[in-house]
């Protein structure tokens, strides 16, 4: 590169992004080292406590008023959304019951071409690998 | 005259080309304001089942045949899918669609916070095996492939160490964490001393994608502004700004990491590394990643920031395959995937190992 460089002259543009190039590797490489020392990461630590405290103090506060206002919680659209889920995992095991009963004798083998959806693009599953395909040519 | 000096531009022609590029990044700065966010997945595909936030897409094929044994993607649980087919061209699925696979893929979705109960448990043995059989009833074939990216690569390693007499056929991992000892800055910022993991999971249930964001951009706390002067230098070339803004769209787009599955990582993988240490235990089974016999592929990246190639190379020979390999590539964690090196050596590399294993 140096010799490259040499041989088209001196070009301050491209001197420019070598040094962004250098600078940001040599940068990065203190920053993030300084950033996971003992003193930082317990800096860190304290900062990310108060800021968790604060944020579930705030939904706590949050919570009272909407009970006072006989308005779902936080913890009510959890609750209702675990049961959601609950009721999606109890469809999944009816389905998938279905799905075995109807498979009946072809459980070993699962649903055959045939049976699946058509509407979509289905090629045949033939294709050789490379090394197949040259050695059948050179044949 | 030498050749070199024939061919190499005078002064006076760098100076006009420079000018020239100046009017163009002030034109298509203004340009670049002015539009919208890139459009990215944009290769054709079917939603063949949906759980919860989960959905398992069918990638439409393009070739008149395809190989027998079907891919499964595993993506990463806290990043959006699309980086493995960003846009046509910069896209893995469409370059494997083109060469004849049959691509699935499980895109996890963003998990709502009645999903923060989640374990690595009900990935690797509700999950995946329940998608594996969908593939399986949809292609109508026995046994399948699975491409695993990063934590996907390690949630498919767990599968595959748990489900050793199939249907797995072949296992290939990009940038998979093995060893958490190698982990480097990841592993010091969450030493046990300093971080609470516990009251960050019981305060937020699952982890907000904003925190993994900035923890991934504290890494390299420079790059950020050093990509805006790049930008700028490069606004007049059309194909780096649209490069760049697919690669930033992705960065910025992370999803949430559901909390009990970062509570487990972090204190039995990142502390405890018991992963490596054959120790960790799923629903009381020991994942013991020696008993992987199938055919599996490690590919790494060697300057790679977030899992470092320390913390991935040693997986080639904890697994119990004989045919196993790893191929490690100059550049980071997302250009492995979706760079040029990506374009250039990975994709036809991992065609080629796919489809001699894929009849």
């Amino acid at each position: 590169m140096a010799e490259r460089t040499a041989q088209r002259g001196w070009d301050p543009l491209q001197a420019l992004r070598e040094l962004l190039d250098r600078g940001e590797r040599s940068l990065n490489e203190v920053l993030a080292e300084r950033s996971a020392g003992d003193r930082r990461n317990e800096l860190r630590s304290l900062l990310s406590r108060i800021m968790l405290d604060a944020q579930r103090i705030n939904w706590r506060i949050w919570g009272r008023v909407f009970e006072t206002v006989n308005l779902p919680t936080r913890t009510d659209v959890i609750r209702i959304g675990k049961t959601l889920v609950q009721i999606e995992q109890l469809l999944t095991q009816l389905e998938n019951a279905q799905r075995e009963r109807a498979s009946g004798a072809e459980r070993e083998r699962p649903t055959t071409q045939a049976q699946v959806a058509t509407d979509r693009p289905r090629p045949a599953r033939t294709r050789r690998p490379p090394s197949a395909r040259a050695a059948e040519e050179a044949r | 005259m030498s050749a070199a000096e024939a061919t190499e531009p005078s002064l006076g022609d760098r100076v006009r080309q420079e000018v020239d590029r100046l009017l163009q990044r002030g034109v298509k700065g203004f340009a670049y304001l002015r539009s919208d966010a890139p459009d990215v997945g944009l290769s054709p595909k079917d939603s063949i089942y949906s759980r919860g936030t989960l959905s398992l897409y069918h990638y439409r094929p393009t070739t008149h045949d395809v190989y027998r044994v079907p891919v499964l993607l595993v993506m990463s649980l806290v990043s959006k899918p699309y980086i493995l087919d960003l846009a046509p061209g910069q896209s893995l699925i469409e370059f494997l669609v083109s060469r004849g696979h049959d691509v699935y893929m499980i895109d996890w979705g963003e998990p709502r916070p009645e999903d923060s109960g989640l374990r690595l448990e009900d990935y690797v043995l509700d999950f995946i095996p329940d998608c594996v059989e969908r593939v399986r009833a949809d292609s109508g074939e026995p046994d399948v492939s699975i491409v695993g990216y990063c934590m996907g690569g390690m949630l498919s390693l767990m599968y595959a160490a748990l489900h050793p007499n199939g249907p797995l056929a072949n296992l290939a991992c990009f940038t998979t964490p093995f060893n958490f000892d190698g982990m480097g800055l990841m592993k010091r910022w969450s030493d046990p001393k300093h971080f609470d993991v516990d009251r960050i999971v019981d305060t937020l249930g699952n982890v907000p994608p904003e925190l993994l964001v900035r923890s991934f951009e504290m890494m390299r706390p420079v790059s950020r502004i050093a990509q805006q002067i790049r930008l700028w230098d490069n606004m007049w070339s059309d194909e780096f700004v649209r490069s760049y803004r697919v690669f930033d769209r992705w960065a910025n787009d992370q999803i949430a990491f559901p909390g009990e599955c970062f509570r487990q990582t972090t204190k039995e993988l990142q502390w405890a590394n018991k992963l490596y240490k054959g120790e960790l235990t799923l629903a009381g089974r020991r994942v013991d990643v020696k008993r992987i016999e199938v055919p599996f592929v490690h590919v790494m990246a060697e300057h790679d920031h977030i899992v470092p190639y320390a913390a991935a190379r040693e997986l080639v020979d904890a697994v119990g395959s004989k045919d196993a390999q790893s191929i490690v590539l100059k550049g980071g964690h997302v250009s492995l995937v979706a760079g040029p090196n990506a374009v250039r050596r990975m994709w036809p590399a991992l065609d080629l190992w796919l489809a001699e294993r894929a009849t």
